[in-house]
């Protein structure tokens, strides 16, 4: 199960940056919503710098009133781009996993 | 600002983290180090306790747990196994008395290339400490001879003089067999 949300989890940070940037701990609380998906917090941030690396995300600084500055992370064209890919893989993925444990079930 | 980054227990998790992440680049290990301690300085309100500070921590996760999610991002990073510790004690051991034999009948040396061998393929150190292990196997080569030549400057080279360069000469490789030893026995479960 860690494999599979691994997997997933980095579309899904995608996805959360689609509208806008955010910061990571705004990101972990929205996936913390979500306990599916809730793994350690510190293992969010291996990922986010591999985002940052593979140029599917970049990183801008933002001072903070109260602690310090924020660092956001902005989806780029080339993340966006593999975002839009995975969106439209995801149905029939799904959907063939589902149909597998179904079919399975009845058997 | 709060003065999260000196708390007793941040600290001792950010080394251990440190630690951890220790087979990953200086710069890798260098980033997360810096993004958790970002996450945790924004995280941890005004006026915290140490139960904030805990929980905090706890909800981070484990040191070892994030430094294996780090790794595994690294293609071609291998994360450090634990070996036997009877295996590292051998090699270790080989370390030392290579130095005691450095220069007795060429037993020294072939103890020094063996142990050199096994520190290179053992999966428990990182090649910072596999670099240092193999020159301390080696040392003796050079500092034995220099610390003979030095205490025999002022007078006649005998068995005192030699017994005193053969002394020298154990001291880095002695040094070096601890250091990698704890840095082995760290790996262990039980040590976790």
């Amino acid at each position: 199960m860690s494999q599979l949300r691994k997997g997933v989890l980095e579309y899904c940070v995608l996805a959360l940056l689609r509208e806008r940037p955010r910061y990571g701990v705004e990101l972990l609380e929205v996936l913390g919503d979500s306990p599916v998906m809730a793994t350690s917090q510190g293992t969010l941030y291996p990922l986010l710098s591999r985002l940052r690396r593979s140029g599917l995300a970049d990183t801008f600084l933002v001072e903070s009133d109260s602690g310090p500055s924020r660092r956001y992370y902005r989806l780029t064209d080339q993340g966006r781009q593999a975002l839009e890919e995975f969106a439209g893989q995801w149905p029939g993925f799904r959907d063939a996993v589902d149909r597998f444990l179904v079919t399975g079930a009845e058997s | 600002m709060s003065n999260a980054l000196s708390h007793p227990m941040v600290h001792a998790y950010l080394a251990s983290v440190e630690a951890e992440a220790a087979v990953l680049s200086d710069d890798r290990r260098r980033d997360l180090v810096a993004d958790l301690r970002e996450h945790i300085e924004s995280v941890l309100p005004q006026g915290f306790d140490d139960a904030e500070v805990r929980e905090t921590l706890d909800r981070l996760g484990s040191p070892r747990e994030i430094a294996a999610a780090a790794i595994a991002e690294e293609p071609g990073v291998q994360p450090l196994r634990p070996e036997s510790g009877v295996r590292t004690a051998v090699t270790l051991g080989m370390v030392v008395l290579a130095a005691l034999f450095f220069w007795g009948a060429g037993v020294g040396l072939v103890l020094a290339v063996v142990a050199a061998v096994r520190i290179w393929r053992s999966p428990s150190w990182t090649d910072r400490d596999k670099r240092l292990g193999i020159a301390g196997a080696f040392s003796p080569l050079l500092v034995t001879p220099a610390a003979a030549a030095l205490l025999g400057s002022s007078g006649r080279l005998g068995a005192p003089e030699l017994l005193g360069a053969f002394l020298i000469g154990t001291v880095f490789p002695l040094v070096v067999a601890v250091r990698l030893g704890r840095s082995a026995a760290r790996l262990r479960p039980q040590a976790a």
